[in-house]
């Protein structure tokens, strides 16, 4: 009986044990900056569909991307992809430059600007902008994206 | 949705220029410093009803509380203040030390991320000794100038 109550509590230990198991900040850091190039990549005038599939594989199958300024949220990989692939926007350069991270548990929150220069198809003219950007990325213990916030600036 | 996206990356772009312009009065530094000292003070040792009560003063009546990894839902009730002021009233003057410091924060569009750390003492209702540390990050989605979401990420 002792036996099966110290094996009990060893169990009970080990499991709360990987349940708290999280990412680290180096990790965190690294996966971060990871999507902040994946989606620069995907938005380039020389882009593929390998960069839209790369971009999209860092995200959790049951992800939720929220834009909480627009009050749109987005959920499905295969929509996201193929809207993706649609996009008739010309880009004529784009960059993206991270500010700042801070990173929580199993989370950062990235402030970075971009700076591009496109001819969106609904306008008639070319437009170069900058623009600073705030979004939160939440990861699940796996190291893929479950939600990502973006606040914008 | 293809549509839905592409006019999303224009939005975001064009649309956060125009409604920066409209938020230009909301003193975000102001903000973040009143906020975090207010919610220092609900913690200090001898911390009163009154340092509660204007630590609830920033949030919205319906106010969501989202800590990671213990209370994921982010739901905002309608008496969401209210189920605050209860549990933190149990807690309330239970320190006999607090030290906290603001280590960074960066500000959005209605939505201000904080990085704090903070080290208390205090006795259990047994007499008992209990002491942590921790370091985290607090993020506050705003709506009227007041905290409708707080979301907390800490070990």
């Amino acid at each position: 009986m002792k036996f099966l109550i110290s094996l009990m509590t060893l169990i009970l230990f080990s499991l709360s044990a990987f349940a708290d198991e999280t990412l680290s900040e180096i990790e965190l850091k690294q996966k971060a900056e990871a999507f902040i190039q994946a989606k620069n990549a995907r938005q380039q005038p020389t882009t593929t569909v390998k960069d839209i599939d790369y971009f999209i594989s860092l995200l959790a199958d049951n992800f939720i991307d929220e834009h909480l300024k627009f009050n749109v949220t987005i959920t499905s990989k295969k929509e996201l992809r193929q809207g993706m692939i649609a996009m008739k926007d010309k880009v004529v350069f784009s960059e993206i430059k991270i500010e700042q991270m801070m990173i929580g548990r199993n989370v950062v929150f990235v402030k970075y600007t971009e700076h591009a220069k496109v001819k969106p198809s609904h306008i008639d003219k070319v437009i170069e902008y900058t623009s600073t950007n705030i979004m939160s990325l939440e990861f699940s213990d796996n190291g893929l994206i479950k939600h990502i916030r973006r606040h914008h600036a | 949705m293809k549509k839905l996206i592409s006019i999303l990356c224009i939005l975001s772009v064009f649309v956060s220029v125009n409604s920066i312009a409209s938020d230009d009065n909301f003193d975000y530094d102001k903000f973040v410093k009143q906020y975090f000292q207010a919610l220092v003070d609900t913690q200090k040792p001898g911390a009163t009803q009154g340092n509660l009560e204007h630590y609830l003063s920033f949030l919205t009546e319906d106010v969501g509380n989202q800590h990671f990894p213990n209370a994921p839902d982010d739901s905002r009730e309608p008496d969401g203040k209210k189920l605050m002021r209860e549990g933190m009233s149990r807690y309330l003057g239970v320190h006999t030390e607090y030290t906290a410091e603001l280590l960074s924060y960066t500000l959005g569009f209605n939505a201000i991320a904080l990085k704090h750390k903070f080290s208390a003492k205090g006795l259990r209702s047994d007499g008992s000794e209990f002491s942590y540390s921790k370091v985290a990050l607090d993020v506050l989605e705003l709506e009227n100038g007041k905290v409708s979401i707080i979301r907390r990420y800490s070990k």
